[in-house]
């Protein structure tokens, strides 16, 4: 049930942030009244409210739910006041609160851009605050809360970087369909040279954080913890080989053939490795600890 | 046979590192009646005190026929590392004590060990009980 949750609200985040990351790229490109981008725009927007509106939801269920898995006294223990109101207190309410917030904002944001456009700058910021709320959530609890200040702010770009990577691949697994071939060739360029940044900035962060939870780092072969940090960075170099390839080759032959389903297809590949990451992530920070 | 050799090897390191790792988590560091006592006369109190402050939200004593004992064990909102819970006479027995703690990581920890009470002087042999304190499961949650 925590896995479940945890799982939910790592893909919620993404799609999020994914979704917004199109959104700019797609805002970025040239202004044309072509009524197969409009409708991908529209289907990207309600994306995004789909998924922040669910990591609300799971949000506010993760107080019981929390509550019913401390005490051990199963459903009666997710409506005990008393377990409640002590996890409200805990680092566990802090976290919540981010999280709720941070989604709320989101949906606020993305409502007022599709109803108010004028708007559009304001709501934007609000909707970056409300990502930085959610990267902040993740700080509070689990292994990483003993670490610095310093450590906490590569947590969080490490977060923001994954989600953004993670959660363009559906909606670009969608425009492979629902985008002519050119707004598709250019849309696909200007991700790859976005990706680079992200990619570099989750690596980065995520090598610094290794290094100072897996400590020694002989850990990382003789603990289940580091074991499962393995198996999520081989995951890990398969998403980048094959991003890598999209890039330098899929991308290249789209543009001269402009038959988008090799590349389609390879990207449904890599969504499914994108989620065993997400699922081995949540296994290793929920069940198991670095010391344990 | 080379794998079962690599398995102690690795096992050996392993037990080597846990003993050096700086660690993050909280330990059960001491009780009273300690794990495994055999006391002559019923404690006064059950005391647990942790390496670090942390949220107790459920304590049991158990007796041998797995009756809770009540003792006006109630979960608080308060972090501490000590908790003192006076107890009510006990009659002779083999008892458990299972405990449920929060880290202040939102981290949850449990445990339990046991006890025997005699009436009287007889001593019989130990038995070694299987609890141990390094049962610890985890479970964390962001």
């Amino acid at each position: 049930m925590l896995l479940l949750t945890k799982f939910a609200t790592y893909a919620a985040v993404s799609s999020c942030v994914g979704s917004i990351l199109m959104q700019t790229l797609r805002s970025k490109q040239l202004r044309t009244t072509d009524t197969k981008l409009e409708a991908f725009d529209v289907w990207l927007s309600r994306w995004f409210l789909k998924w922040a509106g669910l990591g609300l939801v799971i949000s506010l269920l993760q107080l019981p739910i929390q509550a019913g898995a401390m005490a051990e006294n199963g459903i009666a223990g997710m409506f005990d006041p008393l377990m409640l109101s002590i996890m409200w207190q805990s680092a566990v309410g802090s976290q919540v609160s981010f999280i709720v917030v941070g989604f709320t904002l989101l949906l606020l944001s993305e409502w007022g851009i599709n109803k108010l456009a004028r708007f559009k700058t304001i709501l934007r910021i609000v909707t970056v605050t409300g990502f930085i709320l959610l990267a902040i959530s993740f700080t509070f609890t689990g292994h990483t809360v003993e670490l610095n200040t310093v450590f906490k702010g590569l947590l969080m770009l490490h977060i923001l970087a994954m989600a953004a990577w993670a959660g363009s691949l559906w909606p670009l697994h969608q425009s492979c369909k629902a985008l002519p071939a050119d707004s598709l060739v250019t849309l696909m360029e200007n991700f790859g040279k976005v990706a680079v940044f992200f990619v570099s900035i989750l690596i980065a962060c995520g090598v610094l954080l290794l290094l100072q939870l897996v400590e020694p780092i002989s850990n990382l072969f003789t603990t289940d913890y580091g074991q499962l940090l393995m198996l999520k960075l081989i995951f890990v170099s398969g998403m980048l080989l094959l991003a890598a390839w999209h890039k330098l080759k899929l991308v290249a032959e789209l543009a001269q053939h402009k038959n988008a389903q090799p590349l389609r297809l390879s990207i449904l590949i890599e969504t499914l490795l994108v989620v065993s990451v997400l699922v081995t992530t949540s296994v290793f920070t929920t069940l198991v600890g670095p010391q344990s | 046979m080379k794998i079962l050799k690599t398995l102690k090897i690795v096992s050996a390191i392993a037990v080597l590192l846990m003993a050096t790792t700086v660690s993050a988590h909280v330990d059960l560091t001491e009780t009273v009646p300690a794990d495994e006592a055999m006391l002559m006369q019923s404690p006064a109190t059950l005391k647990q005190t942790f390496s670090a402050p942390v949220r107790m939200m459920k304590l049991s004593l158990i007796d041998a026929e797995k009756k809770a004992v009540k003792f006006g064990f109630a979960a608080s909102a308060t972090a501490a590392s000590e908790f003192e819970w006076p107890l009510p006479t006990l009659k002779e027995g083999e008892y458990q004590v299972s405990w449920i703690v929060m880290g202040q990581d939102g981290h949850k920890m449990t445990g339990d060990y046991g006890f025997m009470l005699h009436g009287d002087m007889k001593m019989e042999a130990k038995q070694p009980s299987s609890q141990s304190l390094n049962h610890q499961s985890h479970s964390h949650q962001h």
